[in-house]
Formats: structure tokens, sequence, C-alpha cells
């Protein structure tokens, strides 16, 4: 690089000359790790990959045969015959300006127009020589191809004739066609893209205040190239000193309008070696209207909780996974937006793995989540009476306890253990395989805030102890908390919208899907990730960018997530799988288990007249499950009396208080469980 | 027709091979003396010099002649 102008520097003793850094693409093969070194044997060509190689090859090959075998006859004969026609005239005509010498004729009418006689003498007399001599040789040529044509027509059999004219049927048609209508198209079209230029780039950053022309120069660090994976340009962009990078990043969609791109289509990234230096990456479709396809978790191969769960792929087209152990995770977004389905998919990567017990908490009711009964430990729906859940705070509040009483025995566990079984006194892969008690529990709360706001307070402010408790303490002891919402603000009143903030604001992985507002995106993704720039109102709408999100928390970046997709058949699909594989390690526990029970269409009515003692007339609803459970262990082992309070109730048998051993509490007659009984078979079993 | 085609475009080709050849080795011995340039006498004390050739004994051959004509032109042209 070398300085013209005088320097001005305070040393005494001149600097060196700076070294000349050389940006190159990054050529990127995912074979090798030796940076800068090319494999010697490419990625294509290695065992494993050459048959897939060669029949891309064949393909390819077989492709643009076909494709121009099926035009040769109708397409190209007649056209290169037409064409072919029109090229003898234009060759001969061609011919015979030459032989005329025309190309001097401006020459000749320059020189008269000048009144230059001796000019025009020479420029005549050298025309007259060359005209000779071409005459000569042109009527050479016309003789031999007066000859030619009479051999072939009298002397020659037919075949050489017709292969004469085949043999100049091609040049004569590529003389007589017009330039821009090819006879023989290409039989595969490469992609266009729009060239990065850089006049394009230098207009963009002026025209963003970035330079000025003249004073503040905007250079390059590295020529103008095409990313190693071919999705976009990419250039280093040398700025004038006093420039930043947070400059740019403010400028960016003034950039993207000079470059006449959407925003989402530019990336800048910083430079190591400079503020004033960054990587620009201009990608030539939206990334984000490319949806990420379907979620591996198709093949319905068992997964491992302890390893990152494949999450979607970002803007560059790069995969990212979430990793789930010892993280709370919460997801936000405007309904239909696609929420569900991202909290979905990570709860699918947690089923496919048998050893995670999965706690599925819905407090809308949505049929997304039933298929997970065949597999989740404990299921809740909704917030009040429905078909499904009979009594869903009661349900909840008992898996909730559930879960604080796991936590509090793994912990109590882990302190036992020999420190050679447990070397830091952490739940670890082999400990959680290797005993029962000590499974990781995922705990899917979809749409909470609705049991922040239940009619009764009471149990709000208990649901909300419970949750913050579980919340904080969970992850560590292998309890992951995976919660979303619509309304993540503005939800409770004094002390449950104190803990309901709480909760909410101390998750650790945020995924916001487009929102709303600031306001809410805010909420969602917490006021940290909003000064950085990162704003889930601003997300693009429309259909194909559903499922688009920031996901802030998980790593140090804070990629834009296209989540992969599994709607509800896949994700029947892939549950189906995960059963199969909870029943091969014998892991099903809880709704799942008895799932199997129920299928059996178990008779509650029955068992419950059964375990009447002879002559007795009420029973209470904690004797009956004391006695469900000792008489029918393998199916009403765990009832407990509001459980079985609610599934005679919910069978249309009317509840009855008595007296129980001098306390006074609800039960139900064995009449009327009779009378349900008559009933149903007079109805006819529903 | 035929063969009267073929005999003269034989007899054509044959005319440019001649050329050809002449590009190649144009001079010929000249047909009065017999390239030997000068008619001596059977004592050898007399001689003459053969006016065809100017002594020199060689001529310059039909097909060198013919292809002289198009050289200049040629050079002309340029």
């Amino acid at each position: 690089m070398s300085d013209e102008q005088p320097r001005d520097t305070h040393y005494e003793v001149d600097l060196d000359d700076e070294p000349v850094l050389r940006r190159e693409p990054v050529f990127v093969d995912l074979v090798t790790r030796e940076h800068g070194r090319r494999a010697i044997v490419p990625a294509s060509l290695r065992r494993g990959n050459r048959a897939a190689t060669a029949r891309y090859h064949a393909g390819r090959v077989g492709h643009v045969a076909a494709y121009h075998l099926i035009r040769a006859l109708p397409v190209y004969l007649p056209l290169s015959a037409w064409w072919a026609v029109v090229g003898v005239f234009r060759v001969a005509g061609a011919q015979l300006r030459w032989w005329w010498v025309m190309e001097q004729h401006q020459l000749r009418q320059e020189a008269a127009s000048k009144n230059d006689p001796e000019t025009w003498r020479r420029l005549h007399n050298e025309a007259k020589a060359s005209r000779l001599w071409r005459g000569w040789v042109l009527g050479g040529e016309a003789f031999a191809l007066v000859t030619a044509v009479l051999l072939l027509w009298y002397v020659a059999p037919l075949w050489i004739d017709l292969l004469t004219a085949a043999l100049a049927m091609p040049f004569l048609a590529r003389a007589g066609r017009p330039a821009d209508r090819r006879i023989i198209q290409p039989a595969i079209v490469e992609s266009r893209y729009r060239k990065l230029n850089s006049d394009i780039v230098l207009r963009a950053y002026y025209a963003a205040k970035l330079g000025d022309p003249d004073k503040r120069p905007v250079r390059f660090g590295s020529t103008m190239a095409r990313d190693p994976q071919q999705m976009g340009s990419q250039v280093v962009v040398d700025l004038d000193y006093g420039l930043t990078f947070a400059d740019v990043v403010k400028a960016r969609p003034m950039l993207a309008s000079g470059l006449d791109v959407t925003e989402q289509q530019v990336f800048l990234t910083r430079d190591k070696t400079s503020t004033r230096r960054h990587l620009l990456y201009v990608a030539d479709r939206d990334p984000l209207a490319i949806p990420a396809g379907r979620t591996p978790l198709l093949d319905g191969k068992v997964r491992d909780i302890w390893q990152p769960a494949p999450f979607g792929l970002d803007e560059r087209g790069r995969r990212v996974t979430v990793a789930l152990m010892w993280i709370s995770i919460l997801i936000g977004a405007q309904p239909r937006k696609g929420k569900t389905f991202s909290a979905r998919l990570l709860a699918l990567y947690a089923a496919l793995d048998p050893y995670v017990r999965l706690t599925i908490v819905d407090g809308k009711n949505s049929p997304d989540w039933k298929a997970f009964r065949l597999v989740a430990h404990r299921i809740v729906m909704g917030t009040v009476s429905n078909p499904f859940s009979a009594d869903p705070i009661e349900e909840l509040l008992m898996a909730l306890g559930e879960i604080i009483r796991h936590i509090e025995s793994v912990n109590a566990f882990l302190s036992k253990l020999p420190a050679t079984e447990c070397p830091e006194g952490k739940l670890t892969r082999e400990l959680a395989r290797k005993y029962p008690q000590l499974r990781v529990w995922l705990l899917v709360m979809e749409e909470f805030q609705f049991y922040f706001e239940t009619d009764d307070q009471d149990n709000n402010k208990k649901i909300a102890g419970m949750l913050s408790v579980i919340r904080a303490a969970g992850p560590s002891a292998g309890v992951i908390v995976l919660s979303s919402t619509q309304k993540p603000s503005g939800v409770g009143a004094g002390d449950v919208g104190r803990l309901f903030n709480r909760y909410r604001d101390n998750h650790d992985v945020r995924f916001a899907l487009r929102c709303g507002n600031r306001d809410v995106s805010v909420a969602v993704l917490g006021g940290d990730a909003y000064s950085e720039g990162y704003d889930a109102s601003a997300l693009p709408v429309g259909d194909e960018y559903r499922g688009v999100g920031y996901l802030y928390g998980a790593t140090d970046e804070t990629p834009t997530v296209r989540t992969y997709l599994a709607d509800q058949q896949d994700a029947e699909r892939i549950i189906a799988a995960a059963r199969r594989h909870r029943e091969a390690a014998d892991t099903l526990t809880g709704y799942a288990a008895g799932e199997e029970v129920a299928r059996e269409v178990r008779d509650v009515l029955r068992d419950v007249d059964s375990v009447f003692y002879a002559g007795e007339a009420w029973i209470s609803w904690k004797r009956l499950a004391q006695r469900l459970a000792e008489a029918l262990p393998e199916h009403y082992a765990d009832i407990t009396p509001e459980a079985i309070s609610a599934q005679v109730r919910g069978l249309n048998v009317e509840a009855k208080k008595g007296k129980d051993d001098g306390a006074s509490l609800w039960g139900v007659p064995r009449e009327h469980v009779a009378q349900a009984i008559q009933r149903r078979e007079i109805e006819g079993r529903r | 027709m035929k063969l009267t085609l073929v005999v003269v475009v034989a007899g054509l080709l044959g005319a440019l091979w001649y050329v050809g050849h002449c590009a190649w080795w144009p001079f010929a011995a000249c047909r009065r003396c017999g390239g030997a340039g000068n008619f001596r006498s059977s004592t050898g004390r007399s001689w003459r010099r053969c006016r065809r050739c100017r002594g020199s004994g060689e001529r310059l051959r039909i097909g060198r002649r013919v292809w002289n004509y198009f050289a200049d032109r040629r050079r002309e042209a340029r």
C-alpha cells in the first residue's frame, strides 16, 4: 500500500509497511479441519459418496441428452434448415463486401468530404489492388464451390451428399440465425443472481452516510466473492477512520435500500482485527421466506435429551439447536404465529428420549397436545372441567406438587451418592439413566397465563408460587421448564401479578416469534434484548414467515430461526415412535401407562361397586381410594381421593356427604353407583 | 457427364499440383541450351552465350510464373 502524502507521525523511526492482508472467502469443506488445506480427494469422490456423485452426474447427463434428443427432429432440424438458407445469403453478402473492400468506404468518403484528392487517390489505388487480389481469391472459391457441387451432384453417392449437408448446415445456421435467438436452448438453467458490484456497494454506503467519495472514502478489504454456500455475495468493507461497527449496524436499513434488497438480506459481521472493518454479506433471496423443512425428528429414532435439540435454520442456512438440559425456555408471540408448533417441536424431541418424563399442561385445551397422551406422565388440559381433565386446577396442583417433590428427592438422592458415582454433585446422563428417581423431567406450560387468572385467587397464588419454585430450583435438578404464552404481560394483580412477572422474567432462553408491539416483544425477550436491537415486532409478516423468531439466550448469538415444521400428523407419528421406544425401555409412567389401561375400558363403576363391603351404604372418597389401591393396585395404585371423586362424578354419579370416623366428608352412596350402572345398561354404553 | 466431370476435375487438380510443385522448384533448364548456358565449339575455344537464358542456363517454369503473378497481386493488395 503506497502512501504518497507525507506521513505525519510522531515516531522518529519510520514504521514498516503494513503487511498486505489477503481476505479470501474460506473454502468450506466439511470433512477437513485444517484451515487452508484443501482436501486431496474432494468430498464428492470419497467412499460412500461416490455412488451418489455418479448418480447425480449420470442423471444430469441423461436429462440433458433426453431434452435435446426429443427436440432434435421437430425443433432443431427445421430451425437449422431455415437459418441455413438465410445463412447462405448472409455469408455470400459478407464475402462480397470483403471483396469490394467496403471497410475502406468510409475513409474514402471522408477524404472526399474533406476535399483531399491525394488521400482519395491513394486509398482508391490501394482499394483497386486489394480488389484484384481478393477477386482472384473469391474466383477460386467460386470455382471450387461449383466444382464441388457438380461432383456431389453427378459423381458422389447420396450418403456423401447428406453427410456434407449435415456438416455444412450447423455452420450456415449459425451464420444465419439472429444473435439473440439460439436454436439449441440449454437444458439446465443456472439460477441467476444479481452479482454484487463494487459500484453498487459504494453507492449504498455513501447513500447511508457512512462515507464520502472525496473526504471519507470507503474501501474494500477483499475481492467481491460469492460465499461458500453459493447463497449470496460477500465482501470486506473498510470504512474511513472514525466510523465504527455500531454506525454500520444502525445504518443497516439504509444500506439495504442502497443495495436495492430487503433488510433481511443484508448481514453484517464484525471483523476481529478492527472495528472500522466488517464483512458485508448480501443474500440472493430473502432467507427468512425459505421454509426450513420438516423436522429431522420424523425419522423416529431415539434421541438424547443431553444432546442439543434441532430447532431450525438461521438466515444463513446453518442449523440452530437448543440444548435443553438445565434451562427454562419461554416462547411468546401473537396468536397463529407458530408458538405451539415451536414448543411442540422441543417437546417431541424430549418425547423421543425414553428416559425423560413429560408433564404437559395446556391452558387453552387445544387438540395440539392431545397426541402426547401416549407418552406423557401427566397431562392437564384447560382450566375448567372438560372431557379430558375433570378438574384441571386440582390436577395441575397435584402435578406441580409432584414435580416439586421430585426436585427435593433428586437433590436429597444426589447428596447421598458417593463421590465416585456423582463427582460434582450434579445430575449426569449416566445417573439419569441408571436410577428411575433421577429421570429428567420436562414441564410444558402452554398458555400458562390462564392459570394465573383463574377465578379462585387462592389457586392463582398457589400455582404462581409452585411455578416459581419449579422454575428456580428445577433446572439444576434436571427439570426443564418450557412455557409458552401469547399474553406475556398484564396478567394477574398484586402478588399474583408480581409472581407472574418474576416467573416470566427469569426464564433462561427466550424464543419470540412475531409479536404485536414492542412492549410484548420486550416482555418476551427481556429488556436487554431490546437494547441490543432485537425487536420481535419488527419480524416480517406473512404466511411464509410463520415460525420465524429470535432465539435469545441459548448461545452468545441471537439467531433469527426458521423453525422446522411438525404438524399434527407428524407429531402423532413421532409420538407413536416415542411410545414404542418407551415400551422397549420400559419407562412408561403415569398417564401414558394408564392410557393403556383406559383402553382396556376399565369399568370404574363396577370397580367402585366391588370394593363396597357387604351392607355398606356409603363410603368416603378417601376410603374408597385406599380400598381401590389395595384391591386393584395395577390400575389404582396412585389414585387419589380427588381423582377418583372426579372420575366417578364424571360418570354422572351424585356425591353425598356423610360421616367417616366422625369427620364429615364427601363420598358416594352405594345406591347412586348401582343406579348409574343400571342407567348405563339401559341407555347402552357410551 | 460423369466421366467428363471426373476427367476435368482430375486435370484441374493436376494443374494445381503442378503450380504447387513450381512453388517449391521454380527453375528448370533452358530449352535452347539445355541448361548449359553457353554453346561451345568442339575445340571448346569459341563459345556463344545462349540467347534464351542469357547464359544463366535456367528458365522460370510456367507454373512459377502463374504463382508469381498471384504473389505479386497479393503483395500489392497489402
